[in-house]
């Protein structure tokens, strides 16, 4: 019982992790994507590329932790998920692929053809990937997936309640993105630039604020079991640590203190995961899958819990000193903007 | 489809394991001579090295979600017998990712001993990544860890036990050394291509005798390794070891049949070495040699294209190895590489080739396995999805890794173009322009 | 150490090395093999592509090719 709760907290913690930091990564190309004009986008799409550089591939690591600890933790849950959500899955797998690969690549594009077509398929993947995943956390939370076998491959996500939870996490990820860049842009001295993902940061935090609100209501429509659970007990709790941390996260970045609005809005994801994982406590599958009967048995349970300790312990200095270097400035490259014809890359 | 991802995901594994440790000797040979020119190499190299490593990270990324896209009755019924194995191999890919961006953003930013030091958890972790991943690979033809009740459910499960099978020390072994042949002979084969073209500078030169050194090294042990593999298959899956040979009937004293080419049940044109298989296989020329009618002809794989991928990989191999002495003698006794030019051209060969070893060695391990992905325990046909429209998802997957690895080689190309940049250590710039 | 020692010490790993790794057929014998494989492997490096060899690689010594 015990056990399977810590392996689930094991997996929103991951999954958590994976929001924060990769929804920031996700959020970055989608200002690359609205950043304009190959000459009016060019700063801001040098920054992205600046503050992306040395983290987006441990960030998006978490992915991989996720999905090992959910199958080997959970596989009756497993089975399931990938056999009806295959379709949003495989769509967000090959934005994985464009996106990885066009942002590894177009530092070393030299064209401006070559660079425009890296560009965009690194933005529009960027925007594409977590709308297909929040999509699938969607489908899975409104209960439509079930136990056994497969359940309908269209329409178990493309109801309103997946769709909208896919739209929320681009949204959610353009906002930590822009409250990160805005930070980043301070520490390598742009200050216009620094200025510009200010707005971007209240802009969006004002329309996935809103999104938020609405979505209690989708949720009540569409989703009856996830509302109940958010708005009694640990649900409400976390609902409430996310709201007051956005709002503070708000207010931090409206008085630019960048910083300290970074945690702020890290943890109102963080509330938002948990408050998930806590509202269809103890289901897995809501309406369908436990906790206990999703999980592995008890020895694979334990050796998970063991070896992701010992993991900690080895990756958490490693993580630490990444981001300490990163955040000190120490592995900023020189600022380039980034023009189609522009190809100065120094890493 | 898996197969498909597979194979553009192993070629990078290779230089994800190796690479890093060129690339380390390289920047050791800076900070121990103060010779700018090792520096020069090894940040070029690391450059390559992040590519491939960005791209082996979404191939691997893609390949997790294959596993449960397509095989979604496997992992439900095994995923907590081998997971715990894919979850550590996480943690070691993390742990990579995360010093690979340290080591490739660090340079002249943090001190030149300390930038070295952060490039040593990358072959580590490559290391014991590798030692996972082939773990469970080793569990699929050797499964153990878990029992199955009546009803055919996974119960009693021990991640430990399924880890530590007979499949898996050799496999790993084989398999680390395949990355230091693929990645030290391809790099090399590039630097000799240009060297035949006769860009014949001290740059190239260390470039080129650095990985060379490596693969050379590591070719003639592989040798050895693959018969101690051979042996444990023989001892393990007697049906994939006849395979191999193309061995049909239970012999003992059997031959070695070298060579040749395997179409429907004949063998054309290899030369027999009495009892050599019985020899190879068990050390003992009269030993007993289990043949493909063993077992039933619904649980034998398609010999035709184990047998050939083997002689390929076996033929391949040797060849390396042949090349490798050549080079080792020679490097030993005159402290050069050789000269003629038809060694160049060798160098220049042998990474391709040892490419298609290592595709062949993976179709020997994987298509000898058929008919199953858990060996005498699930057939692949139970375990793969039944889910439409595979077709459709083949075909754009296709195509986006044509597109990727076709992008990948135009880029790394030109960044091979570039002006060698050793005025670049002096003025840190002006490293713009690939004009070759 | 000089190269030559270097050499040396490769080559005696590799013999021995090898000898246990084909002529015994227990897990202690494999996994002292393996190591003195993977000991020859790094010695055999550090021996050939020493600093030394690669120093004295001249551009001009042969190109009767071309």
């Amino acid at each position: 019982m015990a056990l399977a709760e810590l392996n689930a907290a094991v997996l929103l913690l991951g999954l958590t992790a994976y929001a924060v930091l990769g929804g920031a990564d996700f959020g970055a190309g989608f200002w690359d994507l609205t950043a304009g004009g190959a000459r009016r986008g060019a700063r801001l799409r040098g920054m992205v590329k600046n503050a992306m550089g040395p983290v987006w591939e441990a960030n998006h690591v978490w992915l991989i932790f996720v999905l090992v600890v959910f199958w080997t933790a959970f596989p009756r849950a497993f089975g399931p998920v990938m056999q009806t959500l295959y379709v949003p899955l495989y769509l967000a797998g090959v934005g994985i692929i464009f996106r990885g690969a066009a942002f590894a690549l177009r530092g070393e594009a030299a064209t401006i053809v070559e660079a425009r077509l890296l560009g965009g398929a690194f933005a529009l993947a960027s925007v594409a990937v977590p709308f297909f995943l929040g999509a699938v956390v969607g489908a899975v939370a409104s209960g439509q997936v079930p136990a056994e076998g497969a359940g309908d491959a269209w329409e178990s996500w493309t109801g309103p309640f997946p769709l909208y939870i896919g739209v929320l996490t681009v949204g959610a990820g353009a906002y930590i993105a822009a409250v990160f860049l805005a930070g980043d842009s301070v520490r390598v001295g742009q200050e216009d630039l620094a200025r510009a993902f200010r707005w971007r940061a209240l802009a969006a935090a004002l329309v996935t604020g809103v999104l938020a609100i609405a979505g209690l209501f989708v949720a009540r429509s569409q989703a009856r079991g996830l509302y109940d659970g958010l708005t009694s007990g640990g649900g409400v709790v976390a609902v409430v640590v996310s709201a007051l941390a956005g709002v503070v996260a708000l207010a931090l970045v409206w008085r630019e203190h960048y910083e300290p609005a970074r945690y702020a809005s890290a943890v109102a994801v963080a509330a938002t995961v948990a408050g998930w994982g806590l509202a269809q406590r103890p289901d897995f599958l809501p309406g369908a899958l436990s906790l206990d009967e999703a999980a592995a048995g008890r020895p694979t349970q334990i050796a998970i819990l063991v070896s992701m300790g010992i993991a900690l312990l080895i990756l958490a200095p490693s993580l630490w000193l990444l981001f300490r270097l990163t955040l000190a400035g120490r592995l900023d490259t020189d600022f380039h903007p980034i023009a189609a014809a522009d190809r100065r890359d120094e890493p | 489809m898996q197969a498909l991802s597979l194979a553009v995901h192993i070629p990078l594994v290779c230089f994800g394991v190796a690479f890093p440790a060129m690339v380390l000797y390289m920047e050791g040979l800076y900070v121990r001579t103060g010779d700018p020119l090792y520096k020069v190499i090894a940040k070029r190299w690391s450059k390559v090295m992040l590519i491939l490593f960005a791209v082996g990270a979404v191939t691997g990324t893609i390949l997790s979600f294959e596993l449960g896209l397509l095989w979604p009755e496997f992992m439900e019924r095994f995923g907590e017998v081998f997971g715990m194995a894919f979850a550590l191999e996480g943690v070691a890919f993390f742990l990579e990712a995360i010093f690979i961006a340290i080591y490739v953003y660090g340079w002249d930013r943090i001190s030149p001993r300390a930038h070295l030091l952060t490039g040593i958890p990358v072959v580590i972790a490559g290391f014991t990544g590798s030692l996972m991943v082939i773990g469970v690979n080793g569990w699929m033809n050797d499964p153990g860890g878990f029992e199955l009740d009546s009803d055919g459910n996974v119960t009693g499960v021990n991640p430990f036990a399924a880890f530590v099978n007979s499949n898996v020390w050799h496999e790993w072994v084989h398999m680390y050394l395949a990355g230091f042949l693929v990645a030290g002979f391809i790099v090399a084969g590039v630097y000799a291509f240009s060297w035949l073209r006769g860009h014949r500078d001290r740059f190239r030169q260390v470039a080129m005798v650095v990985p060379l050194t490596f693969a050379c090294l590591a070719a003639p042990i592989q040798v050895v390794v693959g018969d101690w593999a051979g042996r444990t298959v023989a001892e393990e899956q007697p049906t994939k070891l006849a395979a191999f040979e193309g061995l049909e009937q239970t012999t003992r004293g059997a031959d070695l049949r070298l060579g040749g080419i395997m179409i429907g049940d004949e063998i054309y044109g290899s030369v027999s070495i009495p009892d050599g298989l019985s020899l190879l296989a068990h050390h003992d020329p009269n030993a007993e040699v289990e043949g493909l009618n063993a077992v039933p002809a619904d649980e034998r794989p398609p010999v035709p294209v184990v047998r050939n991928a083997f002689q390929v990989m076996i033929g391949i191999g040797t060849g390396l190895a042949l090349l490798a002495v050549v080079y080792l003698v020679t490097a030993v006794r005159r402290g050069r590489p050789p000269r003629s030019k038809w060694f160049y051209i060798a160098v220049v060969a042998a990474g391709p080739a040892a490419l298609v070893a290592l595709i062949a060695g993976w179709i020997v391990t994987e298509v000898g396995r058929q008919p199953w992905i858990v060996y005498r325990v699930m057939r692949v046909s139970e375990a793969v999805t039944g889910a439409e429209g595979i077709p459709v998802g083949y075909a754009t997957l296709a195509l986006v890794y044509a597109a990727l690895a076709v992008i990948v080689l135009y880029l790394l190309r030109r960044l091979a173009h570039r002006p060698i940049e050793l005025e670049a250590e002096s003025a840190a710039r002006g490293t713009d322009d690939g004009s070759g | 150490m000089t190269p030559r020692t270097l050499t040396l010490a490769a080559l005696a790993a590799l013999v021995v090395g090898v000898g246990l790794m084909v002529l015994f057929d227990t897990a202690a014998t494999l996994v002292v093999s393996v190591v003195l494989l993977f000991a020859y492997l790094v010695l055999g490096v550090f021996a050939i592509a020493a600093p030394g060899h690669l120093g004295e690689l001249g551009d001009r010594d042969d190109s009767p090719g071309d």
